[in-house]
């Protein structure tokens, strides 16, 4: 061989996986309309979370008593003789309810998101420990799991609440608490039939480390069914935050979430529909959207399934 | 491949009781659509056993299907031919009238007896479920008769093991309960679809000397179907190889064994141990059987076979008859022989 | 068997155990009973005196080793709040009815509301269920597909909120909450059954179809079976297993789901007066909802491993 031979002669380090690139799942998604729109709404809900002060129309806490309940989609209201527009209408304090929904989202999100990160932490952790180790860790683990099962995740949460009051923080670590569990079944199950198969053995018997052999060899062969757990639990978890917000139990006053937005909107209900509606429209377009990209993913990740789709 | 009748064969023969007519059978698959069946032609009389010997994947399990009204649609289908039960033909008639002939006139016993058996339900109701749905026997009948069936098939104390479940059978038993099963309604044909591969060497023994003398008392006609030439060799009247959907030669078992006009059908005598040649490495046919997506032209086993010309890469040979009975479907039949 | 149940219980208790001791730990922690019962305001000597009524002077492990004895006695302590009267307690101090009997006389009204969505999951989910998986892409089994999906992100109070402005506000059709006959119990068993509908039609679905694409299905094809025999007798019932699985979850699922339409509608269930509870930080109160809330989704998954056992002949009959 000589010096100009193209790097797609040189052996790849994974045959199977070799010709699948990102190009693949970008082209499987744009064929996919349904998919393509979720992604598109989760993006769109990111950025209103991330960038909320820039994209909000209106100061989301700006009261105006003589502007209250005005019904979407379109309503002017002078505020000291300047006319406002109010896409999504107000509130019954004359908030902008379009502005709500944005600054909602980014508690809701970020709620959600940090809550899936340190879970899957731990439960991921727990679950490498016990599927890795075996013998008494696993015992342990695994009856943690069982317990933790057992007991209805809801009543766990409002009880923990109750106890050390809601909050950002608080909520985190109650979802921490309550959803670790299915990721540490669902790691140790993988890495339990991994264990055994020769790839590992044969990692071990050439003398690599555990370290390595968990980091290199593993995670990345349980990395796709634990994306779309993710996924799932992301959707989840923003449901949770909802209810338990909604309970009075979540996120505390001033700040707004979607739970807390229907739970104010409750009492106005006969009155005002688009108080109540909007927000639960908002938490159901997006947790749709997360269980539709996971439907995908599973199907694009598959070994079995993903060359009807990626080709 | 339809000979006339003649005397010379073991037992009196019968009347024709099953014909199938240039049978086709298309499956869909994602790489297009697969032949797996491309004209087979062969009957059946009563009393006899036909033996339809292949390779897996050469078509004999769908033409079993065909026969019984399972191919699995989607994604297989019978694009043509016919079978005939009688003056009926079963491609054509419906899914209702279907049911009438399967069981009743038509039975099937399977390959793997332990799965085929509903692990949910007794052995006792599984046999005796026909007999309830179709004859409307009262549970206790239908009980009585499904325990003398079980006695039939030699299970031995049957009234007590009628109310196990099929996990408590071993899997020479489980055959037994199949075949029990199968012979609930009386049927004049009985498919049995590598009815021992599953098993044992000894209870494989058992289980055909049961099928045999089954078949004198009941006088049904079999289709045994087998990829094991020895089986089809002790058990069969007249024999029909299979390779790659088509039927490339058949005949009384003794014209098959003695005579094999076919260079496939030589290439399958060939490998076959036998005592005499213990110490000598075992002939195979080099090659493997074709993918079903890509049957070679011509003649299907041309890339396989030593003879091949020309004319066998793209011409397709026509049935040559050897005698009337005795078919093959190679362009060279009347020269091949085996050393 | 006997074995295998009694191992369950045993596990169950200790898990009871468990509970019990973390409730009693964490309760300690959200403040002084008697300042919870007689208010801020309180003098300092009535406090005391409460106090020492309560045995709160004592060392903690003695507490805690008398609320373990009277919980085995069924007495988790009595309300701070509910229906007080000026008792015997002593210094004419108020004292609260038994917290157990309390929450025990709301489960009737639970189980009526939960049965109710239950029942309406069931009847409606395993058919439909079944039919799908007898004709795959249909139109119920597309129905399904979009069911489950609306099912597992859309929030049960919100859902319970839209039905109460369509069927209750806007139409006037039933009532928007309270507790009652059928009419008032509609709309939250529907809120309710919801999720559960699509996770269970979905279930039983794939549950189906993976007996149906099993070797025996051929076999019964074969004896000339109707498609609905063959679908009903013989693929339900290996099938049976999973469908009995995820409809004991289902019922444990909805067992709490019970708590947030319970406050949504006013019905005077367990779950009205366990978010009651924890926002008049009524703690005897909340310890006896979680322990019959626990006790009762223990047993629930009990019976379903021992209906388990009963369906799959293979455990059975070892």
């Amino acid at each position: 061989m000589t010096a100009t031979t193209p790097a797609s002669d040189t052996p790849k380090g994974d045959e199977r996986q070799g010709s699948i690139t990102l190009y693949h799942y970008l082209r499987a998604m744009l064929r996919d309309p349904v998919v393509m729109f979720s992604v598109l709404f989760l993006l769109a809900l990111l950025i209103c979370a991330v960038f909320a002060p820039w994209i909000a129309p209106h100061d989301p806490m700006q009261q105006n008593i003589l502007g209250g309940q005005r019904q979407p989609p379109w309503s002017e209201v002078s505020v000291r003789g300047e006319v406002k527009f109010f896409i999504l209408g107000t509130d019954e304090l004359g908030r902008d309810v379009f502005s709500r929904l944005i600054f909602g989202a980014r508690v809701s999100v970020a709620v959600a998101l940090v809550g899936v990160l340190v879970s899957g932490a731990l439960g991921v952790t727990l679950g490498l420990l016990a599927g890795f180790h075996g013998g008494r860790v696993d015992d342990l683990v695994m009856r943690a799991v069982d317990g933790f099962m057992a007991i209805p995740s809801l009543l766990i949460a409002l009880f923990v609440l109750f106890i050390f009051g809601g909050g950002l923080v608080n909520l985190v670590l109650v979802f921490a608490l309550v959803r670790w569990m299915v990721y540490a079944r669902m790691t140790r199950g993988l890495v339990m039939n991994l264990r055994e198969s020769p790839m590992i053995e044969s990692a071990r018997a050439v003398g690599c480390t555990n370290s390595r052999i968990i980091f290199r060899h593993i995670l990345p062969n349980i990395a796709s069914p634990l994306l779309v757990l993710f996924t799932l639990e992301l959707a989840l978890l923003i449901l949770a935050e909802a209810a338990l917000s909604f309970l009075g139990f979540g996120i505390q006053p001033p700040d707004a979430s979607w739970g807390r937005m229907i739970s104010v909107g409750r009492g106005y209900i006969r009155e005002a529909w688009w108080l109540v509606t909007l927000p639960g429209l908002a938490i159901f377009l997006t947790t749709l959207s997360l269980n539709l990209l996971a439907n995908w993913l599973r199907t694009v990740t598959d070994p079995v399934q993903r060359w009807r789709w990626l080709t | 491949m339809r000979p006339a009748k003649q005397n010379e064969t073991r037992k009196t023969l019968g009347d024709t009781v099953l014909r199938v007519n240039n049978l086709q059978v298309d499956f869909e698959t994602p790489l297009g659509t697969v032949r797996a069946i491309d004209g087979a032609n062969f009957d059946l009389r009563a009393g006899e056993t036909l033996a339809i010997l292949g390779e897996s994947g050469s078509g004999k399990s769908v033409s079993a299907a065909a026969v019984m009204g399972l191919v699995p649609s989607p994604p297989g289908r019978i694009s043509g031919g016919e079978v005939l039960l009688g003056d009926r033909d079963l491609v054509r008639i419906s899914a209702r009238e279907m049911r009438r002939v399967q069981g009743d006139r038509i039975a099937m016993v399977f390959q793997d007896a332990i799965t085929s058996l509903n692990p949910g339900l007794t052995v006792g109701y599984q046999i005796a479920e026909p007999l309830r749905v179709k004859q409307g026997l009262s549970r206790a009948a239908a009980r009585k008769r499904a325990i003398a069936l079980m006695e039939r098939v030699q299970i031995a104390s049957a009234a007590q093991r009628v109310d196990d479940y099929p996990h408590q059978f071993s899997g020479g038993m489980s055959q037994r309960v199949m075949i029990a099963m199968a012979l609930a309604l009386d049927p004049e044909i009985l498919i049995a679809d590598e009815p021992t591969t599953a098993l044992d060497v000894t209870v494989q023994a058992q289980i055909m000397d049961l099928l045999r003398n089954l078949q004198r008392e009941t006088g049904m006609a079999i289709i045994l179907i087998t990829h094991d030439i020895g089986v089809a060799a002790e058990m069969a009247d007249r024999v029909a190889v299979m390779y790659a959907g088509r039927i490339v030669e058949s005949g009384p078992v003794q014209d098959i064994l003695y005579k094999p006009s076919h260079p496939y059908t030589i290439g399958l005598m060939d490998s076959i141990p036998t005592l005499e040649q213990k110490f000598q490495r075992l002939r195979q046919i080099d090659g493997a059987p074709p993918v079903m997506t890509a049957v070679p032209k011509g003649c299907a086993f041309h890339p396989r076979c030593a003879r091949a010309t020309d004319l066998c890469r793209t011409q397709r040979p026509e049935v040559v008859y050897l005698s009337p009975q005795h078919g093959s479907a190679c362009h060279y039949a009347k020269e091949v022989t085996r050393e | 068997m006997f074995r295998y149940i009694l191992r369950r219980l045993l596990q169950s208790a200790i898990l009871l155990f468990i509970v019990l001791s973390v409730v009693f730990v964490a309760g300690r922690s959200i403040g002084d009973p008697a300042i919870l019962i007689l208010g801020a305001e309180a003098d300092a000597a009535s406090v005391l005196q409460l106090r020492t009524n309560l045995g709160l002077e004592d060392p903690m492990l003695t507490q805690y080793l008398r609320f373990l004895g009277d919980a085995l006695r069924g007495d988790l302590g009595a309300t701070y709040r509910y229906g007080m009267s000026r008792g015997e307690l002593g210094g004419g101090l108020p004292e609260g009815r038994a917290a157990l009997p309390l929450v025990v006389e709301r489960l009737p009204a639970t189980f009526y509301l939960a049965g109710v969505a239950i029942a309406i999951a069931m009847i409606v989910a395993i058919p439909a269920g079944i039919l799908a998986a007898m004709y795959p892409r249909s139109l119920l089994d597309r129905a399904i597909n979009v069911i489950s999906l609306a099912g597992v992100s859309v929030v049960e109070f919100w859902l319970a909120l839209m039905l109460v402005l369509i069927f209750a506000v806007t139409l006037g059709w039933l009532p928007t909450s309270g507790y009652g006959g059928i009419a008032y119990v509609i709309l939250p068993a529907m809120a309710l059954a919801f999720r559960s509908i699509g996770r269970m039609a979905q279930i039983t679905r794939s549950a189906m179809l993976d007996e149906l694409a099993k070797p025996y299905i051929i076999t019964a094809r074969a004896k000339g079976l109707s498609p609905a025999r063959v679908s009903l007798v013989h693929a339900l019932k290996n099938a049976s297993v999973p469908i009995v699985t995820i409809s004991g979850d289902e019922i444990a699922t909805i067992l709490t789901g019970v708590i947030i339409i319970e406050f949504i509608f006013s019905w005077p269930g367990i779950g009205q007066i366990t978010l009651d509870a924890l926002s008049r930080r009524d703690l005897p109160i909340v310890q006896a909802s979680i322990f019959v809330l626990v006790l009762i989704v223990l047993i629930v998954n009990l019976l379903v491993d021992l209906a388990y056992v009963i369906l799959n002949p293979r455990i059975r009959l070892r």
